[in-house]
């Protein structure tokens, strides 16, 4: 059985449009806070294992794995490696590389995909069924990370649970009107962003739990 | 299958490991086969199947290849052994080869030896990850 599923990644990395560009206004709703800002930089970042659920931080391969057991759920671990810079934002695509059923939160108190009843996972088959992955696009801010928890669903113990993961960071400023010094963009531009006479892009960086209403 | 279309490439990079003498019969003689890549600064854990086997029967007597991981007492075995005959050569491809993942050394020992035969082993491996 072919399996080169890094391949795929590298052409759905390929497929994936950055959500803001150069210069974009911004708004971002992290966990901590909302926040307007403008996009100064961003760069495509290529596909790479950011987490393996069956080894402790950091993760490198020459630590004694911990096998996640047949039909048994691992711990919800905290991925550290999505960690990005002061006032930077992640837009990320994902899948498991080993035969486990995965579960996102972003950040690890905040259930990704959730609907009344359950919590949705992936598993390794997305990435044949979702060739593009644009289905376990998320977002994150700063070094609000995210976390997974994987479940095996198999008979036999797994060595690893790799996820491998690409997408684009992106660098933004706090919006200075100007006549200030080292401004950045006009006078009023902060109040038009926040009463909407100006656009900008929502960035949600959190999942959303629902409330009973 | 190719779901995207790009490429009809749907695969792992095929690594060829070194021709492996194996002169020792019975787990004592577990000699690596074919080495995991585990650089300890690299980015994420490498996995490799076995995607080709080549054996040749230097005198050794028909004999049992074991197939596995560890050596000596820590042996494991991981795929059913393969017959190798008497002064023959042998190649075993994905066809036959279970795909056993390993995260480890591949390594595998002869059950017996006639005095003075050994088999010269190598595996073409699939990396993962």
């Amino acid at each position: 059985m072919a399996q080169d599923l890094m391949l795929r990644a590298n052409k759905a990395a390929l497929a994936m449009e950055p959500v803001a560009l150069y210069n974009y206004y911004v708004q971002i709703i992290a966990n901590t806070g909302t926040y307007y800002r403008k996009v100064s930089f961003y760069e495509a970042i290529p596909p790479f294992q950011v987490i393996d659920l069956c080894q402790s931080s950091p993760r490198g391969p020459l630590q004694t794995a911990t096998p996640l057991a047949a039909n048994a759920q691992g711990s919800k671990l905290t991925a550290t490696n999505y960690g990005l810079w002061q006032g930077e934002f992640g837009q990320w695509r994902w899948f498991p590389l080993d035969d486990a059923q995965i579960q996102l939160f972003v950040p690890a108190g905040n259930a990704k995909w959730s609907l009344k009843n359950l919590q949705v996972g992936i598993d390794r088959a997305i990435i044949y069924r979702d060739p593009l992955l644009n289905s376990t696009e998320f977002f994150t801010w700063q070094e609000e990370w995210p976390a997974f928890q994987a479940l095996n669903f198999s008979a036999y113990s797994l060595t690893a649970v790799r996820i491998v993961t690409f997408g684009y960071r992106f660098h933004t400023n706090a919006i200075v009107e100007a006549p200030n010094t080292n401004f950045n963009c006009p006078k009023g531009t902060l109040d038009g962003l926040q009463n909407g006479t100006i656009p900008c892009t929502t960035i949600f960086c959190k999942a959303q739990a629902g409330s009973g209403n | 299958m190719d779901t995207f279309g790009l490429t009809s490439l749907d695969r792992g990079y095929r690594v060829t490991g070194a021709v492996v003498n194996l002169a020792t019969a019975g787990t004592a003689g577990a000699t690596a086969i074919f080495t995991v890549s585990n650089n300890a600064n690299q980015i994420g854990t490498k996995s490799f199947k076995a995607r080709k086997i080549s054996v040749q029967n230097l005198l050794a007597g028909t004999c049992w290849l074991y197939l596995g991981t560890g050596t000596g007492g820590t042996f494991a075995s991981m795929m059913v052994p393969l017959r190798c005959v008497q002064s023959m050569d042998t190649e075993w491809t994905e066809f036959e080869l279970n795909g056993v993942e390993f995260f480890v050394n591949m390594t595998a020992y002869p059950d017996v030896l006639i005095a003075g035969g050994s088999l010269n082993v190598q595996v073409e491996g699939e990396e993962i990850g």
